[in-house]
């Protein structure tokens, strides 16, 4: 279960601001998916990432690039739309 | 501000409340007291979180670590003992974590969590709040963000009880409590000394024994429950170290130490000077010349050993008994330096016998079964209570003269432990804000969209918005590439992926073909008739007159190749296995086709054996009995190589066999292009159309028109943004002039929105390396 609930916003040191969204399974792993703060109503700028804690003990995120991961992540979410709630 | 969880009592942070209350008049938060001031706070936590000014943190679930009320409240006291605002947050959220990796779930009744901070609180309270590691960093995240208690909310004091009173007598109300601690005789007699040090120790005691009153040895490796703590100097017997204790020795210090640690708690004096150092670390450190964790870690084993709330088993709640041996030594210092010596039992000298047993069984450091009323589990034995105890218990070696840094394993000094900190660095967290949940929740439709109506490489690109990608990469470590780019005009080519992978082959093996030979001999059989080549030398059948191994006057070798066989066809009457030109290990694999063995493979006779690699021999005759020229024999099936089976055609036999062969590689015809994706995907691909000054583009499977001009007529420069015929926007990225093409190619990135970079496509460019993250075969268009 992600630490991050709906509507938290994550402010990252440069200032960009991301909304968590959704956490969601898939082959025991859970993904957050962030979506960029923005007044724009059709801004869709969205990460993919996966909470971790880098060896200095500080909390990350780590977006995810592997295109083969993501090809199956948006498969799995498409075929698993109710995953999102 | 404070939270006053009153409700309707008071509004926040202008009126007393019971927060306040229970933290300033608390002798410390009970474990009743912390359930009270959850109960509390979580009353109002709805209504206090929607003006953000409090956040109450979900239950927590999941296998883990527990924390439990009075843990908490340990906590509380600790990160307010120190003045020092710069240690202070480092040390309480490393208490917080000693804590609660120490505590289990099997012994605690009260089950909170609580953080209390500055004027915010976060409460977390759950009937069972085990909590994983995750949850570890959540509360030491929530914290991070809300900051810091000004000091001057720092009205928490603790007062002391008189000498004498029970630990539950000492909980006074505010105003009680004593600027000077009610402190025994003789801590008043260690704080007079210079240096505000403990009277002096033995000369033999190491750094170990920060936490060793009177030089006990070391605690023992095997976890024994004496951990160091047999005085030095009882006269009625020498301490010895544990490892050299018998086991009835051990099981009598073991009684020693439980009956020192079970009247420590009962000891009025002890318990006044226990509490009156109650959640002053440092204090009670100087008195002990403790240094790191070790006077917080006494104060834990006292307060459990104490704690009413704490069960030993599953009736009864009288403090947990484990504790009781672990608190001896530091109680036989109390009794010593105040005179009270001859309350300290005796250490007995028990004969051993000859196995240095003494036959009772009894298991090293738990409580004399006599002693124990409450029965502690089997489980619960010193060893595991060692265990528990030397994450925490032990001294930090590192503040010691001639002690040791901190090892793996080992808990470091303060100030030094940075890998117990869990912290969200830079990345700050706002939570439950109304405002951002609603934008959070027309995100997720949004998303939720995306993930519907787009190709799955357009999601990719969407995902790996390479700008956001750079960005990330300072603040969240993104450990795989970003995509990037070249510039360069690339003339067609042709490129070949080599193949990682192998496929598998039918091959026909005909005479004369590689593993022909072997192949044949797999299938050999016993009266199967072969065509033997000229010249093949065999060996006389030498084995008696039977002819056979095991026949009366048999010889032992087969040595003796007595002749060139000429070519012709035999049949294989008989067959055995042999080892370095030893036929007697094959005597036991002999087959003939007069028995019951035709039809019986040839390889087969080895396996059966147990042979392991056996050579093979046969005996050949001429077909249907009569010799072909000569002496039947025995040939080596080495000597066979050119040898073939005739089939029932009367024809050499064939065979069909699989093989696994490294796959061809791929080869692609790649057109030229002016740059090129070199990580990540692309989803937009075009090629350029030289006609009308524009550029066909696919994006997401449709061809998109690009113009190579702007709206006022000028060529596009790079940085330009123009509209696709799609309506999207797309942002050029180069434009490159190619020798003997009138018309520039380009380098664009497509621009949803005129927010994300979602995508890149370069002008002509055929990218094959998009078609082969997809696995497909690559595209062949030309430019």
């Amino acid at each position: 279960m992600s630490q991050y609930g709906m509507g938290d916003q994550i402010t990252f040191d440069s200032g960009e601001k991301y909304l968590f969204i959704a956490s969601f399974q898939m082959e025991n792993q859970e993904y957050v998916v962030l979506g960029r703060d923005s007044d724009d109503e059709n801004d869709e700028a969205f990460i993919i990432g996966k909470e971790a804690v880098d060896s200095d003990g500080k909390a990350k995120i780590d977006v995810i690039q592997d295109v083969q991961l993501l090809a199956k992540i948006h498969k799995f979410l498409q075929a698993n739309p109710a995953i999102l709630g | 501000m404070a939270i006053n969880p009153e409700g309707a009592a008071g509004d926040i942070g202008s009126s007393p409340s019971r927060f306040d209350t229970l933290r300033d008049n608390s002798d410390r938060l009970s474990a009743e007291q912390l359930k009270q001031l959850s109960d509390a706070v979580k009353e109002r936590s709805e209504e206090v979180s929607e003006t953000g000014e409090m956040t109450v943190i979900e239950p927590f679930s999941g296998d883990g670590v527990t924390i439990d009320a009075e843990g908490w409240a340990q906590m509380y006291d600790a990160a307010w003992e120190s003045d020092d605002p710069t240690t202070k947050d480092e040390r309480f959220r490393r208490d917080v974590l000693d804590s609660i990796r120490k505590w289990n779930a099997t012994d605690i009744d009260e089950r909170s969590v609580f953080l209390e901070d500055g004027d915010q609180a976060f409460l977390g309270f759950t009937e069972d709040s085990e909590l994983t590691k995750d949850d570890i960093s959540r509360l030491t995240a929530a914290r991070l963000i809300v900051g810091k208690r000004s000091d001057d909310k720092r009205t928490y004091e603790r007062p002391v009880a008189p000498a004498g009173a029970t630990p539950e007598e000492s909980v006074k109300p505010a105003g009680l409590a004593p600027e000077k601690p009610v402190v025994p005789p003789f801590v008043e007699q260690a704080i007079a000394q210079p240096g505000n040090k403990a009277p002096e120790r033995p000369a033999d005691g190491d750094a170990a024994e920060d936490m060793i009153p009177s030089g006990g040895p070391e605690a023992p490796a095997n976890g024994g429950a004496v951990e160091g703590v047999v005085p030095g100097n009882t006269p009625e017997a020498p301490a010895k170290n544990p490892e050299d204790m018998s086991e009835a020795e051990k099981q009598a210090e073991a009684e020693r130490l439980y009956k020192l640690g079970d009247a420590a708690v009962r000891d009025p004096a002890f318990i006044s000077f226990m509490t009156a150092t109650a959640g002053r670390r440092d204090r009670l450190g100087r008195i002990l010349d403790m240094k790191g964790n070790g006077a917080q870690n006494l104060q834990n084993m006292y307060l459990r050993a104490t704690n009413p709330n704490v069960r030993s088993d599953e009736n009864t709640k009288n403090g947990d008994e484990r504790k009781k041996p672990l608190l001896a030594p530091y109680y036989e210092q109390f009794l010593r330096e105040n005179g009270r010596e001859n309350e300290i039992p005796v250490r007995e000298t028990i004969p051993q016998g000859p196995d240095g047993s003494n036959g009772n069984g009894g298991i090293d450091g738990l409580p004399p079964s006599g002693s124990n009323p409450e029965g502690v589990e089997n489980e619960e034995t010193p060893a595991g209570i060692e265990n528990e105890e030397n994450d925490s218990d032990t001294p930090d070696k590192s503040n010691t003269p001639g002690g040791e840094g901190p090892k793996d394993g080992e808990r470091p000094a303060d100030g030094e432990n940075a890998e117990d900190v869990i912290q969200l660095g830079k990345i700050e967290r706002i939570t439950n804000n109304p405002e951002t949940r609603e934008k959070a929740k027309s995100l997720k439709e949004r998303f939720k969209s995306v993930i519907k109506r787009i190709l799955p490489l357009a999601l990719l690109a969407l995902l790996i918005n390479p700008m956001t990608a750079k960005k990330n990469a300072d603040r969240v470590k993104v450990e795989a590439q970003t995509t990037s780019y070249s510039d360069e005009y690339v003339p067609p080519h042709t490129e070949v992926i080599p193949s990682d992978g192998t496929i598998t082959v039918t091959e026909e093996l005909k005479p004369g073909d590689p593993g022909y030979h072997e192949e044949m001999m797999s299938h050999l059989e016993i009266g199967d008739t072969i065509s033997v080549p000229g010249g093949v030398q065999y060996y006389e059948s030498s084995f008696g007159a039977a002819g056979h191994p095991g026949a009366e006057g048999e010889r032992t070798g087969v040595t003796d190749k007595v002749e060139i066989r000429p070519a012709g066809q035999y049949t294989v009457d008989r067959a055995t296995t042999w080892n370095a030109d030893n036929i007697n290990a094959g005597y036991a694999n002999y087959a003939d086709m007069y028995g019951e063995s035709a039809g019986k493979k040839v390889a087969d006779l080895g396996a059966e054996a147990g042979v392991e690699n056996p050579e093979s021999i046969i005996h050949i005759d001429g077909v249907n009995g009569s010799e072909v020229g000569g002496q039947t024999g025995w040939v080596s099936a080495g000597d066979l190589s050119e040898a073939t089976i005739i089939g029932e055609d009367g024809q050499p036999e064939t065979y069909t066999v699989e093989r696994e062969v490294p796959a061809a590689p791929e080869v692609i015809n790649v057109p030229g292009y002016v740059g090129r994706v070199e990580n990540g995907t692309v989803e937009a691909a075009g090629e350029a159309s030289v006609e009308d000054g524009k550029m066909m583009v696919e994006v997401d499977g449709e061809n998109v028109e690009i113009s190579f001009r702007n709206e006022d007529g000028s060529i596009v420069k790079p940085g330009d943004t123009v509209v696709g015929s799609d309506g999207n926007s797309y942002q050029i990225t180069n434009v490159v002039n190619v020798a003997g093409e009138t018309t520039p190619r380009l380098s664009i990135l497509k621009l949803l929105h005129n927010a994300a970079v979602v995508g890149a496509a370069v002008g002509g460019t055929v990218l094959a390396n998009r078609k082969r993250e997809e696995g497909g075969a690559a595209e062949t268009a030309t430019s």
